[in-house]
């Protein structure tokens, strides 16, 4: 077996953690298209090099087949039987994994559509954005009793952003994303940033005041309930840099910027399966 | 216009009646949307809003003006789903303003806030 055959895919999913780590200046939109074409480019390639290892591996060539696959087969030798189970499990595990969140979603959805959109009766403060033709915001009494009408304004502008540019879509293909390669859990943090950021900045200029947007992300933050400890006190919120963010410059429009990366990004990504999954592809057809 | 979906248009709506002071007409919400929004599309949105207790209205002359009330809430809290689990387990389907902090968050948050606090 040549260990060739991983290269690609590698070398993309190194490309999207250096692309979070280090994002280039621009306007946060376009960080998140960006981020979202490169984990999604990173599963796809992990998915098509899984499914290639399987069919390697349980010799569904013959001699036969394989004689007239040729160089192909020449090209990579034979994958051993253990290599292939394992990816085999993997796809299984996968499988699952995004089952679980589909139906996780599905639920959350529900409860939240069973609930309506409006005002719920609750002390603590929060504002909660469901996407959906008949979705809206579901505001807390907590939070409307702690807010201004100007700071209720940037809260209505921040949560119409996230409906209005769909970010909910973006999350969840993320968030298969992340299931099929948990590599990308990094990458997919910094997709959430982004697009909280994106919403940030719709509502700063909706409102046209940035330092009125970042103080009311900040009060609200600083009135909700202790975290449990645990999970978020290793991570973090992003609340902090939000409120830094819209403190400081506003961020370039990238009305140039953002499309040329953007189609850096999608040749970056195209270049990098293309070769695996035609070739894997082209492989299998021979096989069959 | 680009289609909207009426959950996005009724944030817009409320964004809008949250900006102005006082009572807003239909037609003064429609021209205060990005892009514009029909009259009948507006009252739609509206309507949903007062069955919800999120606006309340006035006559003015032969037409009703509304304004942002929002403070009785329309919805049960114990029908709420659990926030504290989407609060620490962030969803991805249910966008939420903010999450909770950790202590040093919170710490640097507040020398943030005072700092804006002197700006002022």
């Amino acid at each position: 077996m040549n260990l060739e055959i991983y290269l690609p895919t590698a070398l993309l999913a190194l490309g999207t953690l250096v692309v979070a780590w280090r994002q280039p200046r621009m306007h946060p939109a376009w960080t998140a298209r960006i981020l979202i074409l490169f984990i999604g480019g990173s599963a796809l390639a992990v998915l098509g090099l899984l499914a290639f290892l399987v069919v390697m591996a349980t010799g569904v060539w013959t001699p036969a087949k394989a004689a007239l696959a040729g160089g192909l087969l020449a090209d990579n030798g034979r994958v051993p039987l253990p290599v292939g189970v394992a990816a085999g499990a993997l796809l299984v595990l996968i499988a699952v994994a995004v089952t679980c969140s589909a139906l996780r979603w599905r639920r959350e959805l529900r409860e939240a559509r069973a609930v309506g959109t409006g005002v719920v009766a609750d002390e603590r403060p929060y504002a909660v954005a469901v996407p959906g033709h008949d979705g809206g915001v579901i505001l807390s009494s907590g939070l409307v009793g702690m807010l201004s009408r100007r700071e209720l304004e940037v809260v209505f502008r921040h949560e119409a952003a996230h409906l209005e540019h769909r970010h909910h879509l973006y999350l969840m293909a993320g968030s298969v994303f992340t299931r099929v390669f948990p590599c990308l859990a990094y990458p997919y943090r910094a997709l959430r940033y982004a697009l909280e950021r994106w919403a940030d900045e719709e509502a700063a200029v909706a409102v046209g005041d940035r330092v009125l947007t970042a103080r009311t992300i900040a009060r609200v933050a600083l009135a909700q309930p202790p975290a449990a400890p645990g999970r978020l006190a290793l991570t973090g919120s992003h609340v902090t840099r939000r409120v830094t963010a819209l403190l400081g410059r506003t961020p370039p429009d990238s009305r140039i910027a953002g499309p040329v990366l953007f189609g850096g990004a999608w040749m970056a990504a195209g270049s990098a399966i293309s070769p695996t999954v035609t070739h894997h592809v082209n492989l299998v057809l021979v096989l069959l | 216009m680009s289609r909207r979906k009426l959950g996005q248009l009724e944030a817009e709506v409320l964004a809008v009646l949250a900006g102005a002071d006082g009572f807003l007409s239909p037609n003064d919400i429609g021209d205060r949307l990005a892009g514009g929004a029909a009259y009948t599309t507006v009252n739609t949105i509206l309507f949903r809003l007062l069955d919800k207790n999120m606006v309340d209205r006035e006559k003015r002359g032969r037409a009703y003006v509304y304004r942002l009330t929002a403070d009785e809430p329309g919805l049960a809290a114990e029908r709420m789903f659990g926030h504290l689990r989407l609060a620490h387990n962030p969803s991805a389907v249910l966008s939420q303003f903010v999450h909770g902090l950790n202590p040093k968050e919170e710490e640097a948050l507040r020398a943030l806030l005072d700092e804006t606090e002197g700006q002022r």
